[in-house]
């Protein structure tokens, strides 16, 4: 008898496989990682609420770290269904895939318990491929694997004399760890990685905040979270992503509701919300009060789009 | 005159400069941390372990030497292994096991050459936190039997497996494990049920923190009690089949591979111990004077002494020139391996036991640390193959050859 497998139903290997990769991940701790960093990093906010957060380029981290953290991101990948298991398991991976060398360092923004080393949270920004910068709308320009997705031009639109395309760094999908228990250190995750993103942004841009955060998400989540911490987005309606069955990624745009292409810019207020948020982390616990420091950053959004 | 010979290479001074550098981080690690803690490990009751000496060596890449870089090891091969275990030998074998037990359990792994089973298990040496693993053929009433091919029918109560389904089944225990006790995973060698003896030994690769599995009391032994050995007890435990090694019946096959890989860096742990015998005997006959001179300058201590130095080096050669054949050969050779353990753990032996004699009553007290070696130096005449069971992969090997010519 001939048994047909379709690409979304893993077989009962692939799901051996990843629950196996997922025990992997859930066994791996890094409590090393911070001091491993070779140099400066982009940001580092370590203060006594029992997290951790860095960004860092590749090349300041020893592979063995680096590996650690594409493997949180496969292993939440795999628990949020966004990639397919069965590539998964033919490709034996245990992390994503490193990207070959290219043109701008990635930088990665990690949250880790500060007493376990066990990485809680993470977004990356993944840098151009270009090996020389080129105009935003050069014809032929490689596109980047949300313009691939999405089948749209993101970066055309924002060509200017001052920007190119070593300016444009991809978002990767923000990740928490999905096992981890609710409760007051789960809440400051995502605010720990919003800073470091925030940060890192700054720190990309320079002085003259050149540059571009592209990438896609949902709206009623993470789109909704970049406008609050202050970016300036243009979110783009009306695509239908999809990826080839043969890309690892496939199932990501297979969910209910559909990511959305965005372009963010860092307008001059910026630094000021980062700080707002950095104030509130390093409140002590008891005065720390989220909902205030939601409203404080919705006001400012309002009096920003008011004319 | 001139003498050309024909140039090879065969430089035992010069290790890989990766391996060199490594044999001085662990030298160091040994000398100032472990040896200084070797003799409390020695003398503290039998199932008490030193997590942070494992914490500290694992920092070291001590867990995961062999692992390939890919996997985020050391990639450093049988030869990084050996010269290591040569090092932590010297100041304590059973320290040194710790880690030669998870590389153990680890070899299967890599022999298999499944990158599936790989990318599952090899990983989990690369985080910062130590984990270990360990290797389970031995049993209660089947010992050599299960390392002797031409004696697999003889064994009796091997522990079962049977398939059903997508999974085994395995029942039975193992006896004297190294590491069992704190494992997270296991090599575990057991008898596909339908067949006699051991004939149907096959390798699995078993999570032990899983229901069914029992970690048994640790053994009061002789020597080597900084590493713990237990029972393991395995009761209706389930192993999925992408956790078999080589196929159903291979397992006496995959042991006898497992082995020969292994034996250069048992005979490494036996260097060491004797070489940490001679150390400790240079010391003393060069400051113990009787007779009116240093004990060195009389004859007959001076001869003992040459021949503790010589054996040493012999034994050295031996297994750098063995685990470098496992390093580039494939399959791992049988022969130097048997040759290079047989060897260094006679010379281990001797070692210890004239340096106790060299030393006098002191060699005799506890607090002088050579007694310990000569017990330790008991320990790898026993596993990974007695005496007698490499004799008979020797003569296998020598008479294979004599037949074939
Ligand atoms: C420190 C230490 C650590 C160990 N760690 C492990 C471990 O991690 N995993 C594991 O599986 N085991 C381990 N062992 C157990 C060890 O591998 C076995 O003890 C060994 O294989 C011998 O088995 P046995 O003790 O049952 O002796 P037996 O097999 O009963 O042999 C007793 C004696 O008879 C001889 N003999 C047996 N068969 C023959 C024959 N056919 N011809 C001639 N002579 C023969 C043997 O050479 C030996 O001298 C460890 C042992 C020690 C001491």
């Amino acid at each position: 008898m001939t048994r047909t497998l379709t690409a979304d139903q893993p077989t009962a290997v692939a799901g051996r496989y990843t629950a196996s990769i997922l025990r992997l991940h859930e066994r791996l701790h890094y409590p090393g990682l911070l001091e491993a960093v070779r140099g400066e990093p982009l940001h580092h906010h370590d203060h006594g609420d029992g997290l951790v957060t860095l960004a860092v380029r590749d090349s300041q981290l020893p592979l063995r770290y680096l590996r650690g953290i594409l493997g949180f991101r496969l292993a939440q990948y795999l628990r949020l269904g966004w990639i397919c298991p069965s590539l998964v398991q033919r490709a034996a991976l245990f992390h994503e895939p490193f990207r070959p060398a290219h043109g701008v360092e990635d930088v990665h923004i990690v949250t880790l318990s500060a007493e376990s080393g066990r990485i809680l949270g993470y977004v990356g920004l993944s840098g151009s491929y270009d090996p020389e910068p080129l105009p935003l709308d050069a014809p032929g320009r490689p596109r980047l694997a949300t313009e691939l997705a999405h089948r749209i031009d993101l970066l055309g639109p924002y060509a200017a004399p001052e920007l190119h395309t070593h300016h444009a760094f991809e978002v990767k999908r923000f990740l928490r760890d999905q096992s981890m228990p609710p409760g007051a250190l789960a809440s400051l995750v995502p605010w720990h990685i919003v800073l470091g993103f925030g940060r890192s942004l700054l720190a990309l841009g320079g002085p003259q905040r050149r540059m571009l955060a592209v990438g896609d998400a949902k709206e009623e989540v993470a789109i909704r979270h970049l406008t609050l911490m202050g970016l300036d987005l243009t979110v783009v309606d009306g695509t239908s992503p999809s990826l080839p069955r043969s890309e690892l990624m496939w199932p990501i745009y297979e969910q209910d509701t559909i990511a959305k292409p965005f372009v963010g810019r860092l307008p001059e207020g910026f630094r000021a919300d980062m700080d707002t948020i950095e104030t509130y982390l390093t409140e002590a616990r008891g005065t720390r009060n989220a909902h205030a420091l939601v409203e404080q950053l919705a006001r400012r959004r309002k009096e920003a789009t008011q004319p | 005159m001139t003498i050309t010979a024909p140039s090879f290479e065969l430089n035992f001074d010069v290790l890989p400069p990766e391996i060199q550098r490594f044999k001085e981080t662990v030298r160091e690690f040994a000398q100032e941390v472990v040896l200084p803690r070797a003799q409390q490990l020695d003398q503290a009751p039998a199932a008490d372990f030193d997590w942070d000496l494992v914490k500290q060596g694992h920092a070291l890449g001590l867990t995961r030497v062999a692992v390939p870089k890919q996997y985020g090891g050391l990639g450093l091969g049988m030869l990084g292994i050996s010269v290591a275990m040569e090092q932590v030998a010297a100041a304590c074998p059973g320290t040194a096991l710790i880690f030669g037990a998870t590389m153990l359990g680890q070899t299967p792994i890599l022999y298999s050459g499944d990158p599936q089973l790989q990318a599952r298990y090899l990983p989990l040496f690369a985080g910062d936190e130590p984990i270990l693993a360990c290797n389970a053929v031995t049993e209660d009433e089947a010992g050599c039997d299960l390392i002797i091919p031409e004696n697999a029918r003889h064994a009796v109560n091997v522990m079962s497996a049977r398939r059903e389904g997508d999974h085994y089944v395995l029942n039975g225990s193992k006896k004297f494990i190294t590491n069992a006790k704190f494992a997270t995973f296991a090599s575990v060698f057991a008898n596909m049920e339908g067949h006699e003896g051991a004939t149907g030994l096959t390798s699995f690769i078993v999570d032990l923190d899983q229901p069914g599995v029992t970690r048994g009391p640790v053994a009061d032994k002789m020597g080597y009690r900084a590493c713990l050995g237990s029972e393991l007890t395995f009761e209706n435990v389930i192993v999925p089949v992408e956790n078999v090694i080589g196929g159903e019946l291979n397992g006496m096959a995959i042991n006898i591979a497992q082995s020969n890989m292994a034996r250069a860096s048992v005979a490494g742990i036996s260097t060491g111990v004797a070489q940490g015998a001679l150390d400790k005997a240079l010391k003393w006959c060069g400051e113990r004077v009787q007779g009116g001179q240093l004990l060195y300058k009389h004859q007959f201590s001076a001869q003992k002494i040459a021949e503790m130095a010589s054996k040493i080096d012999a034994s050295r050669m031996l297994y750098m020139y063995a685990a470098n054949k496992v390093d580039n050969q494939l399959p791992a050779p049988e022969y130097e391996p048997a040759v290079a353990k047989l060897f260094a753990d006679r010379v281990a032996i001797e070692v210890a036991d004239t340096a106790v004699s060299l030393i006098g009553a002191r060699g005799y007290l506890r607090e002088y640390g050579v007694e310990k070696m000569l017990r330790d130096s008991y320990g790898a005449r026993i596993y990974e193959g007695t005496p007698e069971v490499l004799a008979l992969a020797i003569t296998d090997c020598l008479y294979r050859v004599s037949e074939a010519e």
